[in-house]
C-alpha cells in the first residue's frame, strides 16, 4: 500500500479541465438518477479527497450529499489533509487507513457512492478493493474507479517507462502480474501496445468487479461510465451501479442512455473527453450555436469537424477559468 | 398398439460396493459413521444444534460425566464402532436408513439440524471397510439386527427387490444409556488392513476427529479411540484488550452463516504456525474444511491476496447452519465445499470483508522495510487464545486493533542490501579497518556520508 500520491503537489486540481469535465458529467448523471427516483442526496460519498476536495465540494453543493468520507492514507501530511477538509459537519476524513480498508465498514443499509480515484497505474491491491466493493455495496450504490493508463513501472536502470521508450513485453509482463486472470491469457506482446493500455485497464477493472459481484443474487454491477481523458497522463474512469433488475429497467427507461457520456456495456467504446484548444472569444462564439445542428461548422474561423464535434460533446460541462485578484 | 421403447437405468450393486467407495478416504468414512451416531443423539435427545453449539454454558459437566459415548476400535481382523447415542428405530431401518439416498419427503420431515445429508455415508463406509457387517441397534421403543455377507449380496442383482438387507427384530433398550448402535465390520479389505497398519493412522484419525467435532466434544458427546478419550482441538482464535476479532452473521435461503475471524494466539515458542492458519468451514457444527489457504476460501481471487507466509497469523471460521442439511454447502464426502452453492458464494463475499482488516494488520507487521519488534508485533504477542463460543455471543463487529499501552515509536529502520564483496574489501582497505564486518562497513559509509554532506 502506498502513501498519498504526490500528484496533489504537481497539479492544481481544480485546473485540470478534462478531469473537471468528467466530474461535471458525473454530477449531471447523478442529477438524472435523482430525477428517476434514486435518493442520491442520501447516498454516502466515499472518495479520496487529497488536499483539494474538489469532488466533495461539487457533490455537496450540486447534489446535496451531506454524508461524506475522504480516505487518504498519509503519514506525512495528515494535518494538511484534515486542515483542508471543507464542510466539517458533512465531511469526515480518515488518514490512517487505505480506502480498501474502509470498504467493509461502509453503510450496508443505505446506498453509497464510492469513487476509488487512484492516480497511479493499476496495481493488484486496487483490483482487490474493487472486488470487495462490488461484493459488499448495497443495491443502488454507485462504484467508480479511476486509474492512470500510462506505461507501467520502470525499465532497466530505473528509467521511467513512457510512450517514447515503450516496451510492450514489459507492459504485458506487468499487467499479467498485477491483473492475472482478468487480462485474457495467451495474448501476445502485440496486444499490449501503448494504445491498448486503456482497454487493458478497463478489462482488468471490470474483471475485478465481476469477480466481486459473482456471488450476489440481490444485485449485479451495471456499467454506466467509461471515460478516457488526459490532463497530462492518460486516465480512465470506469463505473456503474450495483443494480437490481428493477434498477436496470428504471435506468434504461430514463434519459441517461441518451446522454453523451454514458456507456452501458463492459466493451463499449469509451467516452473520450477531449478538450479543444480554444480562445475565450472562440468559445463564446461556439456557445452561441450550441446545441449545434447536424453538420454545423463555424464561418468566422477555421475549426475541423472533429474539433467542433468534441466541443459539442463537452460544452455543457466545460469549466471557465479566469484570474481573480483577491 | 406397440409398447414404448425404454432404456434401462437400473442401479448396480457392483458399482456401489466397488467404485462408489473410491471417492472417499478411510478416515472420512469413519467420520461418516461418527456422524450417524451423533445424529442418533440429536434425534433421541432433541438437541437443537442451532441454539446449543455456540452457547456458553458455565455449568458444563466435566467431560467424564457426559453419558453419550462413541467408541471406535479396530484391528486387522475387524472394525467396530459402538455408541449409546439413542439408536436407530426399526421403522427407520425398514424404510429409510439403508436406502441409497434419501427421498424428498425425508428432507421435509427433518426438524433439527443434523449431520446426515445425502443418505449414502453409512453404506459407503461399510462397503469401503470390509465384506461382512453386522449392525445391532436399540432405541427405547424397539430394536433390530442385520448381518450381511456383501459378496453374496452383490451376486443377487436382478430386480429392485434384491436391494434389501434382512432385518431381525430385537427387544428395546431398558434405559437410555443402553440405547445405541453397534456396527461390526469383518473381512477387512486389503487396502484398509494396509492403511490401519500404518503407524501414523491412529494419530491422523485422532487429529481428524478432534478437529472435525471440536464443537461437540466435551459438550454433547465423548468419542473414544481405542482406550482413550479424544480431546477437542479448538480453532486457535486470539483476542486481547487491544485486539477485537471480527464477527458477522448473515442469512440466505434458510441458512444462517456466522463468521468469526481474528489473529491466532502465538504458540509456546512465540511463533505462528502456518498449518493452523486460514479459513475453517463448518456445517451444523461439523468441520468440513480445515485451515484453508486456497482459492476455495477466496485467497488469491477477487478481494483477497494469495496466501503468503506473512498471513500465517490469520484464522477464520465460517459456520453454516440449517434445519435442512441439503441447503448447506457440503459435498457428499463432507470434506471440502460445494463452491457453486449460492449460499457459499454469498458467504464468501462476506468472508473476504471479514478477513480484510486482519490482512491489513498483518501487512503492517511485515512492512517492506522491516522494523524489529514493530508495534504490531508487540500487540500480536499479547494475544491469548479464546473460545469461539465466546466470540459467537458478541454483536457484529469488524476486526480492530486499539493500542492501549503507550509504545515507543521506533525512529530507526533496518537496511539490508546486496553489495559486491570486492567493494567491501576495497573500503576496508581504504579506511584501514580490516576488522569491520560488512554490516559495519555499510554503517560506516552512511555515517561518513551524513558527516561529509553536513547532514548529521
Amino acid at each position: 500500500m502506498i502513501d498519498l500520491t504526490e500528484s496533489y503537489l504537481a497539479v492544481q486540481y481544480s485546473l485540470r479541465p478534462a478531469k473537471q469535465v468528467e466530474r461535471r458529467m458525473l454530477v449531471d448523471a447523478l442529477c438524472l438518477l435523482a430525477e428517476i427516483g434514486f435518493p442520491v442526496r442520501d447516498y454516502q460519498y466515499t472518495g479520496m479527497g487529497s488536499i483539494h476536495f474538489v469532488d466533495f465540494a461539487m457533490f455537496h453543493k450540486f447534489l446535496g450529499i451531506k454524508s461524506m468520507l475522504s480516505v487518504e492514507l498519509s503519514n506525512t501530511i495528515k494535518n494538511r489533509v484534515q486542515f483542508n477538509a471543507p464542510y466539517k459537519n458533512a465531511v469526515n476524513v480518515v488518514t490512517d487507513k487505505s480506502i480498501g480498508d474502509v470498504i467493509p465498514d461502509l453503510p450496508r443499509t443505505q446506498p453509497n457512492l464510492l469513487w476509488l480515484d487512484y492516480d497511479n497505474v493499476l496495481s493488484d491491491y486496487m483490483l482487490r478493493d474493487l472486488s470487495l466493493a462490488a461484493s459488499l455495496l448495497p443495491a443502488g450504490s454507485l462504484l467508480l474507479v479511476t486509474v492512470d493508463t500510462e506505461p507501467p513501472g520502470k525499465l532497466d536502470g530505473n528509467r521511467k517507462h513512457t510512450q517514447h521508450n515503450y516496451d510492450a513485453a514489459y507492459a504485458r509482463q506487468y499487467y499479467e502480474q498485477v491483473a492475472g486472470d482478468y487480462v485474457k491469457p495467451n495474448r501476445g506482446d502485440i496486444d499490449f501496445g501503448y494504445n491498448d493500455l486503456p482497454r487493458i485497464n478497463i478489462r482488468a477493472v471490470s474483471g475485478a468487479i465481476r469477480a466481486g459481484d459473482y456471488g450476489r443474487s440481490d444485485a449485479k454491477f451495471h456499467p454506466l461510465f467509461n471515460f478516457q481523458y488526459a490532463d497530462g497522463h492518460r486516465m480512465v474512469t470506469f463505473g456503474g451501479m450495483i443494480a437490481t433488475h428493477k434498477d436496470i429497467r428504471r435506468i434504461r427507461k430514463s434519459g441517461l442512455g441518451t446522454a453523451v457520456y454514458t456507456r452501458f456495456g463492459y466493451e463499449s467504446d469509451p467516452c473520450r473527453i477531449c478538450i479543444p484548444c480554444l480562445t475565450r472569444k472562440e468559445q463564446m462564439y461556439l456557445d452561441e450555436h450550441m446545441p449545434k445542428k447536424e453538420g454545423w461548422r463555424p464561418d468566422a474561423f477555421e475549426l475541423s469537424e472533429k474539433e467542433v464535434e468534441e466541443y459539442a460533446n463537452i460544452y455543457r460541462f466545460f469549466p471557465a477559468y479566469a484570474e481573480l485578484f483577491l | 398398439m406397440t409398447s414404448p421403447i425404454v432404456a434401462r437405468a437400473y442401479p448396480r450393486k457392483h458399482f456401489f460396493v466397488e467404485m462408489f467407495t473410491r471417492d472417499i478416504s478411510l478416515v472420512d468414512c469413519i467420520l461418516d459413521l461418527v456422524d450417524n451416531a451423533i445424529d442418533g443423539l440429536i434425534r433421541s435427545q432433541k438437541i437443537d444444534l442451532g441454539a446449543s453449539l455456540l452457547s456458553q454454558n458455565d455449568n458444563q459437566p466435566p467431560s467424564s460425566a457426559i453419558p453419550s459415548i462413541i467408541s471406535i476400535t479396530y484391528s486387522d481382523k475387524e472394525f467396530t464402532i459402538e455408541d449409546n447415542c439413542g439408536g436407530l428405530g426399526l421403522n427407520e431401518a425398514e424404510t429409510e436408513a439403508f436406502n441409497f439416498g434419501h427421498s424428498q419427503d425425508y428432507h421435509q420431515e427433518i426438524e433439527n439440524h443434523q449431520l446426515g445429508v445425502y443418505g449414502v455415508g453409512l453404506k459407503r463406509a461399510i462397503f469401503k471397510i470390509g465384506r461382512h457387517f453386522k449392525m445391532v441397534s436399540r432405541t427405547l421403543n424397539d430394536g433390530f439386527e442385520t448381518m450381511v455377507d456383501l459378496d453374496e449380496w452383490v451376486k443377487m442383482d436382478k430386480k429392485l427387490e434384491d436391494w434389501t438387507f434382512p432385518l431381525r427384530e430385537l427387544s428395546s433398550a431398558n434405559k437410555s444409556s443402553q440405547a445405541g448402535t453397534k456396527i461390526t465390520i469383518k473381512g477387512l479389505r486389503g487396502e484398509v488392513r494396509t492403511a490401519i497398519s500404518d503407524p501414523t493412522f491412529e494419530s491422523r484419525l485422532n487429529k481428524s476427529i478432534a478437529q472435525t467435532y471440536a464443537l461437540f466434544l466435551k459438550r454433547h458427546v465423548r468419542i473414544r479411540l481405542g482406550d482413550h478419550d479424544i480431546e477437542p482441538t479448538p480453532i486457535p482464535f486470539g483476542a486481547s484488550d487491544e485486539v477485537k476479532p471480527s464477527r458477522a452473521k448473515l442469512t440466505e435461503d434458510g441458512v444462517t452463516v456466522l463468521l468469526v475471524a481474528s489473529i491466532t494466539s502465538l504458540t509456546a515458542n512465540s511463533q505462528w504456525t502456518q498449518n493452523q492458519a486460514g479459513w475453517y468451514v463448518a456445517c451444523n457444527g461439523r468441520l468440513i474444511v480445515t485451515a484453508d489457504k486456497t482459492e476455495l476460501t477466496g485467497w488469491g481471487t477477487g478481494a483477497l491476496p494469495a496466501f503468503h507466509s506473512k498471513y500465517r497469523g490469520f484464522v477464520g471460521l465460517a459456520l453454516f447452519q440449517s434445519n435442512d442439511p441439503l441447503k448447506l454447502p457440503w459435498k457428499t464426502t463432507k470434506r471440502g465445499l460445494n463452491e457453486e452453492s449460492v449460499v457459499y458464494q454469498r458467504a464468501r463475499n462476506q468472508m473476504n470483508a471479514t478477513a480484510r482488516p486482519i490482512i491489513s494488520f498483518l501487512n503492517k507487521m511485515y512492512p517492506k522495510d522491516p522494523v524489529p519488534e514493530s508495534w504490531a508485533r508487540q500487540i500480536a504477542s499479547d494475544v491469548a487464545q479464546v473460545d469461539v463460543r465466546m466470540l459467537a455471543q458478541k454483536p457484529d463487529s469488524t476486526f480492530s486493533v486499539n493500542p492501549k499501552k503507550k509504545r515507543q515509536a521506533r525512529t530507526s529502520v533496518k537496511i539490508q542490501f546486496d553489495a559486491d564483496r570486492a567493494d567491501i574489501e576495497k573500503i576496508k582497505k581504504h579506511i584501514r579497518r580490516p576488522d569491520l564486518s560488512a554490516g559495519q562497513v555499510g554503517k560506516y559509509v552512511l555515517d561518513e556520508y551524513m558527516k561529509s554532506e553536513g547532514l548529521s
